[in-house]
């Protein structure tokens, strides 16, 4: 019987809580970061080694893209952006390894993801700009806008998944399709532009979250100008 | 295509519970490390900033240094010009009056030895003069008989004390009559008369000649000399003379 591709099939149960494979591999993935992070932070000093050297460059870089974007000190937004990063990035190259799928090709895992960036797009947007701030920003420019304003949240959030699990789910699939029409080394450069595909997707989904997150936090300076300006026209 | 819902929200719970994880043991320590790395920085290019600072200090410092000891040594080095002017202002007023002194010392020793020398010159003239004098009267002196000069004599034995007449021309303490010629024996005669007459006895004399007497006659005894001849007089002309002159 051939099971639905699209579909994670449970591989045990814990209770009624079915354990299904994007579950166990991101397990997996979480137990190799969080042990690479321990063991790493055990061992910082002042004057790094190479791996401390790439880690720093990396984390400096992910400062530098969130400070440009939400124009901002980027420590509230440091681990949240830089955790999706990472995850996703590691979890779309898993697929790489022999007999791992990559969790990044099942929807639940990208709606996670994008759940996450919604949530945290509501929270710093309160956090910043309070309750009634934030909800204002949908009445900008014209309280007319609210009900597109409250789609876009809704849409842009689908677009964010969807996008991620489109290029990962077909990456999988054409590279499984051309190992089941064509051989055994015939998929490898697909299996390469998988990984290019893999590395520009956890950047994409990282930056657009932030840019969710930025344009949530910046909104209200936004509103109050445009308040201004209708104002003074 | 449906969405298994427990796994959503596993991978919900998955992904929250990485978030936390990755937060606490790999971004905070990063930052952390990077910000004691940045914090270190700081430290030391305060650190070195406030060493340059103190450098730069210290350069200005020794440079208001050299700048003090240059005004220093300039002021001393003025302070002995001025003492050396001094010293020498001092030096060439001691050295003129020196030499004013010198001068006047000089001026006085030539103005002495000029007065010396005119007196020298004045004497010498007034002993030539009573010198030529003699000469001139030696002839005219020649002719003089001795009894022109006689009561000259006598009068000038009169004047000396009574016991100082009574002494001289005495066979203890006689007498010499010298004349500037031999006498004549009625001259002698003459001479000895009065002589006695003016003695009050009769004189003991011996006769002598000293043609340095020009004319006249010398008494001489004991400590007693008269002089009553143009020899006399003249040097009592020349101490006039002398005494004249200064």
């Amino acid at each position: 019987m051939i099971q639905p591709p699209l579909t994670a099939e449970p591989v045990f149960h814990l209770g009624p809580v079915p354990i299904t494979q994007p579950v166990l591999t991101t397990w997996a993935i979480m137990a190799l970061m969080v042990l690479f992070s321990v063991l790493l932070s055990r061992r910082l000093k002042q004057r790094p080694g190479r791996t401390q050297t790439v880690m720093e460059l990396i984390t400096g870089a992910l400062d530098q893209q969130i400070g440009d974007v939400v124009q901002s000190d980027p420590a509230p937004y440091r681990a949240l952006i830089g955790t999706i990063f990472l995850f996703v990035f590691v979890a779309n190259w898993s697929g790489a390894l022999p007999g791992v799928e990559p969790p990044t090709a099942h929807l639940e895992t990208d709606a996670a993801l994008a759940l996450i960036v919604f949530g945290a797009t509501l929270y710093h947007g309160v956090r910043v700009n309070g309750v009634v701030g934030y909800l204002k920003t949908f009445a900008d420019p014209h309280w007319v806008m609210i009900p597109l304003n409250l789609v876009e949240q809704i849409t842009r959030t689908f677009s964010l998944f969807i996008r991620l699990f489109g290029n990962v789910m077909s990456g999988v699939f054409i590279i499984a399709i051309m190992l089941s029409l064509a051989g055994f080394l015939v998929p490898i450069p697909l299996m390469a532009l998988d990984l290019l595909t893999g590395a520009v997707q956890a950047y994409i989904f990282a930056i657009l979250g932030c840019v969710f997150i930025g344009a949530a936090v910046s909104e209200r300076g936004d509103a109050e100008k445009n308040s201004r300006e209708r104002s003074a026209a | 295509m449906r969405i298994d819902w427990w796994t959503l929200g596993l991978q919900t719970i998955n992904l929250l519970v990485l978030l936390w994880l990755l937060g606490r043991f790999f971004f905070r320590p990063m930052a952390k490390i990077v910000a004691e790395r940045q914090a270190a920085a700081n430290e030391l290019l305060d650190a070195a900033r406030k060493a340059q600072d103190k450098a730069e200090a210290a350069v200005q410092e020794a440079q208001a240094e050299r700048d003090r000891s240059a005004a220093a040594r300039e002021a001393v080095l003025d302070a002995a010009r001025k003492e050396a002017e001094a010293q020498r202002a001092k030096l060439i007023e001691t050295a003129h009056a020196e030499a004013l002194r010198k001068r006047s010392e000089a001026e006085t020793a030539i103005d002495h030895a000029r007065s010396e020398a005119e007196a020298q010159l004045a004497r010498q003239a007034n002993v030539l003069a009573t010198d030529v004098a003699a000469h001139l009267l030696e002839g005219p002196g020649a002719r003089l008989p001795v009894g022109a000069f006689l009561p000259e004599l006598e009068q000038a034995l009169a004047e000396l004390p009574g016991r100082t007449r009574s002494a001289i021309a005495t066979p203890a303490a006689p007498a010499s009559l010298i004349s500037a010629r031999p006498l004549a024996d009625d001259d002698a005669q003459a001479a000895r008369t009065a002589v006695s007459g003016a003695l009050g006895h009769d004189a003991t004399l011996s006769f002598d000649t000293d043609p340095s007497l020009v004319a006249g006659l010398r008494l001489s005894s004991g400590m007693v000399v008269l002089d009553v001849n143009l020899r006399a007089d003249l040097d009592r002309v020349l101490a006039g003379l002398d005494s004249r002159d200064g």
